[in-house]
Parts: C-alpha cells; structure tokens; sequence
C-alpha cells in the first residue's frame, strides 16, 4: 500500500493504530532519497502496518513536535506512542528491517548505528 | 582571484562512459513501473488459511508485547513464521524461543493484492490526459527519459569538471589556497563543536587544512576553474546561462528560486554551487547532450 503523506491535520489519526512507522525527510537530504524506494517497498510487503512520511521542509511543526534533529529519522509507534526512534542513516531494506524487529517483536535493531 | 587557468584541458574527444549508455527506458521498464502502480494501490484482503506472504495478526501470551504482527516468508523472525503456517483465525500456536515458550493465538490473516493494470488504475493517478495504460505509458516513458537525460547530462559534466581540475594546467596563489581551507576547516569545526560533539571527536582545524589540501581540487579549483569553463564554452549572455543555473538548482533540491537567489548573495559557498550548476549546464548544452543522444 503506498505511503501515506501526513501533515498537522492528519497525523495524528494515521499514528493513533496498533503499529504505525514515521519517516522524517526532506527532498535535499542524500539519504533520505535513497531510502525513499525501500520505505515504499517495504510499505508495499508489510499490511497492517501504517507507513507514513513527513516532509520537514513542509511541516517544521511536526519535527519540532518530534524533536528532529536528523534526517531522516524513522519513529516507531505502537497504540499512538512513541516506542523507538533512530537517525542514523537508515537507507536499506535490511535497516527497515531491523526497525521493524523492534517496533513487533521488541528485539535489538540489529543496525550498528541504532540507539535503543 | 590571483589563482588561475592557464590551459584548460580539452574535453571534446572525451567519449561517453560506458555506464551511461543505453539509457533510455526499456519497455521492460515500464512494466516495472506499472507494476509498482499496481502495488502502490493494493487492496487488501481477508483470508481463511495463512500463507507464504500473508500478514498474521496474532495475541501473545509469555512475550514481552501483548499483540504483534507475523509476516510468513519475509524471514523477520523465521521461528514465529513458521509456526503460523496453515493456521486459521482462533488457532493457538505454541512457539519455544530462547527457552521460552510463548502461545499466539491468530486473530486475523489478511494479504495485500495487488490493483489491476487496467485504466480504471491509471485514472487514480490523476495525471492531466493521461486516462489509460497506453497513454501511461508513453507519458511515464517521456517522464523518465527527459528525467534521466537531464541527470545523466549533469553527472557526466560533473565528470569532466572534476577532470579539467585535474589535468588542467592551473596556477594556484598559495595564500588563496590556505585562506579558503582554513575558512572551510574553521566554518565545519565551528558546526561540529556547536551541535554538541565532545572536542575530542572532532579533528583540529589544522588537522583538516591538511586533510583539504590533499583534495584542493575538489575544495578549491572550482572557485576559479568554474567560472573560467562558463566563459570559456558559454553560448549566451553570462546572466541567462546563470538564472538557468539557479533554475536548475533550485530544481534539484526543491527550493524556492527566490530562496536560492538570496542566499547565493548571503553565501559565497551557494555562490560557488550555482556556478558549478551553471559550468555543469554549459558543458551539457555544448557538448554532452548531442553525444548522449547518440548512446540512448
């Protein structure tokens, strides 16, 4: 299913569902473009699951609400709250694999560069 | 600037690499893309039994979450898929993990099928007359070519920009050169310091004025060189090949041009990209697009 693009008005209702995956980008950030197609394949592989995105660029409310730092910054929610974040560099399939690891089954993101 | 070039290296026998011909999009291609189109617009559907690549919601009890989901065939937790194979919604399934045994009851299997490629899908694209996978077709494979002319053309002068820095004769001014690194080494120092990384981690500013010197021709030859390739090869007034530049540039990076021509007065590093935009653009208008042309 495609990704869905949040802004202020829809956030909230997109997050507030058993699993929900946030990814924070902007158009002039490398490594948000190179994840882009794999968080669209992986939104495409996994139902039940909603993926969005938001552009900071476009919505600096919803980063500064998230205290975004880095891009891209993937956060995790389950039942509408916060259970896992990182930003660094995710920009693969196996890195949003190992995001989801931890948003389903609360085991280690197995990404070297992940902060639990 | 007292640095300068003194012979420009000639870059019109220089062929185009290999690995940007046969560009254009394939047939093959956009059956991908249609495909793709098709995924994007999955429905999803409700099932009996579960199967390779459904999606299980499943209760736990023993686990450390209360509710999670089981993807059969994506190989995220191999023991937990398999065990949900063939089960039906109400079954319970007993799983040993590391010593543990934890019980998943199945409460839903659904799956995502993908949306047919009929025009009926086309129409939710909502592209201006493009109202059937025939018209689709040729609007996405013009999309993609004149996409991929226009990055294919910038790389490669990019390419060559970065060739010319090399093999061209140049005379650098010392002080220049050291004032410009230093600037740069201090400006990154300065940003690392202040977001907040221990001193320790971050190289000296002299450490990275040597480091810079190493690749000057990266950091510092475009300040003069590219300026000298616009002049050199530019075919129309200086202030419409740069409002193309920052056209371009503003483009690529999706900013406002009104933005880009602001900062370019503000920053003398935006300043410097749009020339290289703009030395990027001469090169291809001059030269690169006519040889990418024949490679398609």
């Amino acid at each position: 299913m495609a990704v869905v693009l949040a802004d202020t008005n829809s956030f909230d209702a997109l997050i507030n569902t058993d699993f929900a995956v946030v990814d924070f980008y902007a158009y002039h950030c490398g490594v948000c473009v190179v994840l882009a197609p794999h968080y669209n394949a992986i939104s495409n592989d996994l139902p039940l699951i909603n993926f969005i995105k938001v552009n900071t660029d476009e919505d600096p409310a919803l980063a500064e609400r998230f205290g975004i730092r880095g891009l891209p910054t993937v956060v995790c929610f389950r039942d509408g709250k916060e259970i896992y974040r990182t930003s660094y560099g995710p920009r693969s399939r196996e890195d949003m694999d190992g995001i989801m690891l931890k948003l389903l089954y609360n085991k280690k993101d197995p990404n070297p560069y992940a902060r639990d | 600037m007292n640095s300068k070039v003194i012979r420009l290296w000639d870059h019109t026998s220089e062929p185009i690499p290999e690995e940007y011909k046969g560009w254009g999009v394939t047939s093959q291609e956009i059956d991908q893309q249609l495909q793709l189109l098709a995924r994007n617009h999955a429905r999803l559907v409700e099932k009996e039994v579960v199967e390779e690549l459904d999606a299980v919601r499943c209760g736990v009890e023993n686990g450390d979450l209360p509710i999670t989901l089981v993807y059969p065939g994506r190989k995220l937790y191999p023991e937990l898929e398999e065990a949900v194979l063939g089960a039906r919604v109400g079954d319970v399934r007993e799983v040993s993990l590391e010593g543990k045994t934890i019980t998943l009851t199945v409460e839903r299997i659904c799956a995502y099928v993908p949306a047919e490629i009929d025009d009926t899908l086309i129409k939710c694209e909502k592209i201006p007359n493009v109202k059937t996978v025939d018209a689709y077709r040729v609007w996405w494979e013009e999309q993609e070519n004149a996409e991929r002319f226009k990055m294919n053309s910038l790389r490669i002068a990019y390419n060559l920009l970065e060739q010319m820095a090399e093999k061209s004769e140049l005379y650098v001014d010392e002080e220049e050169l050291t004032t410009c690194l230093r600037e740069r080494a201090q400006q990154i120092y300065d940003s690392m310091v202040s977001s907040g990384l221990p001193a320790e981690m971050v190289d000296s500013v002299e450490d990275m004025v040597a480091d810079f010197r190493e690749r000057a021709s990266s950091f510092f030859y475009p300040k003069f060189l590219h300026p000298y390739v616009i002049e050199q090869y530019r075919t129309e007034p200086l202030q419409a090949v740069m409002d193309k530049a920052i056209k371009a540039f503003a483009e690529l990076n999706h900013y406002d041009p009104a933005d880009v021509r602001r900062d370019m007065d503000l920053y003398p590093s935006y300043r410097e990209m749009i020339d290289t935009t703009a030395a990027q653009l001469v090169l291809a208008e001059t030269y690169i697009h006519e040889k990418l042309k024949e490679v398609k």
